[in-house]
């Protein structure tokens, strides 16, 4: 009797679902181990980031520090001069994205899907083309390029490159096409010209996608290493991980303030992909796209 | 063409047609400005400098091939090569079984599924100077992976960066731990949009789930398999943060890199020409093994 209903469920659900007790609960050690793979580095640091600068080189370490340092958070942000300056360097740098960035791949977008224009295919393949080229491979020329116009060791520097980023234009693309096209087609017939549509019917549709765009932009530029590293020199346009990664040479063994410094760059992201996590998993999965 | 209320389809004028492609590159006219110039123009002069002597300072001199002959005398260059491909051949197969692993795991239906899917999502999504950071601390002879090796009996205080037989490993597993979620995305991605009906008919014929799971869900996977493999190969060829944070290369270059040996070669010792064709080596290394990875891994799905 019970084999015979546990078959009639598993069939009527589709998929293969392991039907005994134990093989569940094997499955659901083996998530709560990887679990605690994922997070403990994560929950070390927040603990080590409260601990003294004694404790932290204890052996054995310990788990949970035996007093609460809430000073390294703010010796972090004095002791080294800098840290604010990063830290708002770092917001700048993602501002700026946020609004160019998504303004030109909105605009390249629906030109994309939906003007005709002499040329597209050969522009579009050009950016296709273009995902094949490793970023390490642009370093040079782009810094020359930077070096010919007086933008090395500048903020602008390091922003400008990336909104020759393609991924964002390729996103804004499918989604204007993906809208009905009766959309403009009554915006035509009141006389709008194609930029009034654009940002009148357009646009107040797209706050979904450009939503979605901008959550992934602000990840990349907040925490962003490889070009800003090699565009800035000075201590004062550094970035926060750029400033971070700096940290560890500066104090060497000052381990509390390193984690504590870590939590600035690390917590917006956390809490961003929290509240947001649809947008991170959709986009991870159609990374078809990317790759 | 304009479609009219009517319903009539009216051949544009001239001018009609001229003012729409016009609009359409003031619309393409930004993007395009920064991708001309940050992207094309800059592969044109990669490829350019890659052919000459240049320090910054004087002109560049045109020398031909020399460049990329000096790179294969270059044991350095040869030395990188050889880690990376060491490193690749442990990190895609070890990162695309965990995230099947991972994948299979969660699509279980099991309770807390989305607290599961976040939680492993987040070493992804964290920097990777913050990650860099957090595991050079937990890798030093008083951290926490000697602290966990000795509490299993382990009684070990290995240097794990410091020691030129660990340090590489310990960058491969700080990499596997960091990226093993992204992937394991696409597998789940790709595993739920696996038709239902085939398990379904299976199940009827009487395989049992573990048999469904090797004999349906694998070879269907094929396509994300792919994917995985692939898009795991081409961040191996680039690894550099873990690298330039964590260890500059060293110790006695056990963890150098193409990547990490061509920012020396042009930002720190300034051989922009040498630099350059490090970096279209790079690129022609990454395009070879794509094509192989295609041949050899069937992309399409079987039914």
């Amino acid at each position: 009797m019970a084999t015979q209903a546990a078959a009639v469920t598993s069939v009527s659900v589709q998929r293969p679902r392991f039907p005994f007790r134990i093989s569940r609960v094997l499955f659901l050690a083996v998530a709560v181990i990887i679990t605690l793979l994922a997070l403990a580095p994560f929950i070390l640091t927040v603990s080590g980031s409260f601990k003294t600068k004694s404790e932290i080189l204890d052996w054995p370490p310990t788990i949970i520090p035996t007093v609460v340092q809430w000073q390294n958070y703010v010796e972090v942000w004095t002791n080294s001069h800098f840290f604010p300056q990063w830290i708002a360097n770092s917001i700048f740098l993602a501002a700026f994205h946020l609004v160019i960035y998504i303004a030109t791949c909105s605009l390249a977008g629906y030109a994309f899907a939906r003007l005709r224009f002499p040329g597209a295919t050969v522009i579009f393949l050009a950016i296709l083309g273009s995902i094949m080229v490793p970023g390490q491979v642009l370093w040079v020329p782009k810094f020359l390029i930077l070096n010919q116009v007086g933008l090395v060791d500048s903020l602008f520097g390091i922003a400008l490159p990336d909104l020759a980023e393609v991924f964002g234009v390729f996103f804004m693309t499918q989604f204007f096409k993906s809208l009905p096209k009766e959309l403009e087609e009554a915006a035509s017939i009141d006389g709008a010209g194609t930029f009034r549509t654009f940002r009148q019917i357009i646009l107040p549709n797209a706050y979904p996608a450009l939503a979605a765009l901008a959550i992934l932009r602000f990840q990349a530029s907040w925490n962003s290493f490889q070009w800003p590293l090699i565009v800035v020199r000075s201590p004062e346009h550094l970035t926060l991980p750029l400033g971070l990664a700096s940290f560890q040479g500066l104090f060497g063994v000052n381990w509390n303030w390193v984690l504590a410094g870590a939590m600035f760059n690390a917590v917006p992201i956390i809490l961003l992909v929290i509240f947001f996590q649809k947008y991170f998993i959709r986009s991870a999965a159609s990374s078809a796209v990317k790759g | 063409m304009a479609v009219l209320a009517g319903g009539a389809v009216r051949r544009p004028s001239r001018f009609r047609y001229w003012r729409q492609w016009v609009t359409a590159y003031l619309f393409l006219a930004p993007f395009l400005f920064f991708l001309l110039v940050f992207i094309a123009g800059a592969v044109v002069l990669a490829v350019y400098f890659s052919f000459t002597d240049y320090d910054l300072l004087s002109d560049p001199v045109f020398i031909g091939l020399k460049n990329y002959q000096k790179a294969f005398q270059d044991e350095s260059f040869l030395h990188a090569v050889r880690n990376v491909a060491t490193y690749t051949a442990v990190v895609v197969p070890t990162q695309t079984f965990v995230a099947l692993v991972m994948a299979a795991v969660l699509d279980q239906k099991l309770p807390f599924r989305r607290f599961f899917r976040i939680a492993w999502y987040l070493p992804c999504v964290a920097s990777s100077v913050v990650t860099t950071l957090i595991f050079m601390w937990l890798f030093l002879p008083d951290g926490f992976i000697n602290a966990a090796l000795s509490f299993i009996g382990l009684n070990v205080r290995i240097n794990w960066l410091g020691d030129e037989a660990t340090a590489l490993p310990s960058i491969m597993f700080m990499n596997i731990w960091a990226t093993a979620a992204t992937m394991m995305l696409i597998f789940l991605a790709a595993i739920q949009d696996v038709p239902g009906p085939i398990y379904e008919a299976a199940h009827l014929d009487g395989a049992g789930p573990i048999r469904q799971f090797f004999q349906i869900t694998i070879p269907l996977l094929r396509p994300a398999i792919f994917l995985v493999v692939l898009l795991g190969t081409i961040g191996c060829f680039q690894l550099y943060d873990q690298v330039k944070i964590a260890t500059n290369g060293g110790p006695n270059e056990a963890t150098l890199t193409v990547t990490y040996l061509l920012w020396k070669q042009g930002f720190r010792d300034l051989n922009m020409g040498y630099a350059s064709a490090l970096g279209v080596l790079l690129f022609a290394g990454i395009f070879v093994i794509s094509l192989i990875q295609r041949r050899f891994l069937d992309v399409r799905p079987d039914y």
